[in-house]
């Protein structure tokens, strides 16, 4: 498949329109401040803090896709799964020792192998390092990514840790530690894969996909946007369950003893 | 010779800087009935499950038929002496899977014990006035007495040759206590080399019992000892 974006046909947005935007942020503001509802003050660090980052983002991405060079793409998404792993981990309230290093080798593979996979075979790129395609494309499956493997991760974690003495008791029968933990680890990955099935289940029903919406504001055609939406959709799909299984098999054998117990000292809580 | 070795086992919880007990030796011998004794916080539970290996001592060794157990054999070693929980879990959400999963356990040992089937199980659930029991109910729903009888049997499936009882009397009313009992010392004596080590608070049980009295407090070193509740 090679989608060409036909025409650039959009109207473009002025600092002056985006002021007259928020004039509409206004509105919830004054009625929050006459019904005292305390909302005022975190809705316009809110929104500052969106012109803030969006601005300087768009700032680095010009900048990236102006000098069109590997060596200012790789870093840029190093960065990106380097914040990914971090929230990713900091959510999850159960950690195992290297939860951050894990979370990242997990993310990385997962979200390369289905960038790079589909940059190359599906969309067909000149360059292997296309910013235009690698960035906002990882930039998608991370987001998803991250949330997936804090879901697993703390569940796994946290239903052994609540059902020790179930483990224990099937490891006393004679279970392999494996067989014990089994039924926690699967719903760990099973919890991780619930919100992009439910969206994979739900999608188009309810609202356009945000990228969809995107691409059809700045006017392609909207078969073309559906055909990017079920590419991404899958692309989502696989990379997080990849990453969910690697990091949740990873915290398994991390937590794991040789005589088919678990170090439950190894498992740490944490506020999350 | 003995069926179980302890030698000089001794355990202090992570952060503790004083043994719960220390030096713990004791043997096993095939038909023998050991019931273990000592006050809360002494450490019986505990002791109980470090021998199979669910928790690591701090020093010593245990010995199985005169062999160390090591992580190769420690699964066929805790298929064959089989820790009974002083609270009975469920292993499984339904009854049925509670009673098919140690058979699947014991399947997977290639010369292992011949696994009790379905119909000896149903007979052994009889016997402890559980015959009328749905299977397909959920473990947790049934009364606790109901659930020890159940996991005792889910225990005995596997036909261990020693089985380390964690008090598995203890909450239940004196006539199911006296099935299980019962059920217990017929396990046992159905065999000459079968061998139990038995935790009980009660001095008319451990009357009832006989056996060799094997008190821990002889190996708890100090009087902060007796604090620890796992």
């Amino acid at each position: 498949m090679s989608l060409v974006i036909a025409t650039v046909d959009y109207i473009q947005l002025t600092p002056w329109d985006l002021a007259l935007a928020a004039v509409l942020l206004l509105i919830p503001a004054a009625i929050s401040i006459a019904l005292r509802l305390g909302l005022e003050k975190n809705l316009a660090i809110a929104s500052f803090r969106t012109v803030v980052q969006l601005a300087f983002l768009g700032l680095i991405l010009e900048w990236v896709f102006g000098a069109d060079r590997w060596f200012y793409v790789v870093p840029m998404l190093a960065v990106m799964l380097f914040f990914a792993a971090r929230a990713a981990i900091q959510r999850s309230t159960k950690r195992f020792p290297g939860s951050y290093l894990t979370a990242f080798a997990a993310l990385t593979l997962a979200t390369s192998v289905t960038t790079f996979g589909v940059t190359e075979l599906v969309i067909g790129v000149e360059q292997w390092y296309e910013p235009q395609y690698v960035i906002p494309l990882l930039g998608m499956l991370l987001g998803n990514g991250l949330t997936g493997i804090s879901l697993s991760l703390d569940r796994m974690l946290s239903d052994l840790m609540a059902q020790r003495s179930a483990v224990e008791a099937r490891l006393a029968l004679g279970a392999s530690l494996w067989r014990a933990c089994r039924p926690w680890v699967r719903e760990g990955l099973r919890n991780g894969m619930i919100p992009i099935i439910n969206s994979m289940m739900i999608v188009g029903l309810v609202s356009l996909p945000g990228m969809m919406t995107g691409q059809i504001l700045a006017g392609v055609p909207p078969a073309d946007a559906v055909a990017y939406q079920i590419l991404i959709m899958f692309m989502i799909a696989a990379a997080t369950a990849l990453a969910v299984i690697v990091l949740c098999l990873i915290a398994f054998k991390v937590v794991s003893h040789p005589e088919h117990r678990v170090r439950w000292d190894a498992i740490t809580r944490h506020e999350g | 010779m003995a069926l179980l070795q302890a030698k000089n086992l001794s355990w202090k919880p992570a952060d503790a800087e004083e043994f719960i007990w220390k030096d713990v030796s004791f043997e096993l011998s095939p038909g023998e009935l050991v019931v273990l004794e000592g006050p809360s916080g002494s450490g019986k539970s505990t002791l109980l499950k470090a021998i199979v290996g669910l928790i690591e001592v701090s020093s010593g060794k245990r010995l199985w038929r005169g062999d160390k157990i090591t992580a190769d054999n420690i699964r066929r070693f805790r298929n064959e002496v089989v820790y009974v929980h002083q609270t009975p879990v469920a292993i499984a959400p339904r009854i049925a899977d509670n009673l098919s999963f140690p058979r699947e356990i014991a399947a997977e040992f290639v010369d292992g014990a011949q696994p009790m089937s379905e119909d000896e199980q149903e007979r052994m659930l009889e016997r402890l006035q559980l015959g009328a029991l749905d299977r397909s109910r959920r473990f947790d729903e049934l009364s606790v007495g109901e659930r020890q009888r159940v996991a005792f049997v889910r225990c005995i499936t596997v036909r261990p040759q020693v089985l380390l009882l964690d008090e598995p009397t203890a909450s239940l009313d004196p006539d199911s206590a006296h099935s299980v009992e019962k059920c217990v010392l017929d396990y046992l004596d159905a065999s000459s080399d079968r061998a139990a080590i038995w935790i009980s608070h009660s001095k008319e049980q451990r009357e009832r019992l006989g056996g060799r009295l094997l008190d821990l407090t002889r190996w708890n070193p100090g009087p902060s000892a007796g604090e620890y509740r796992p």
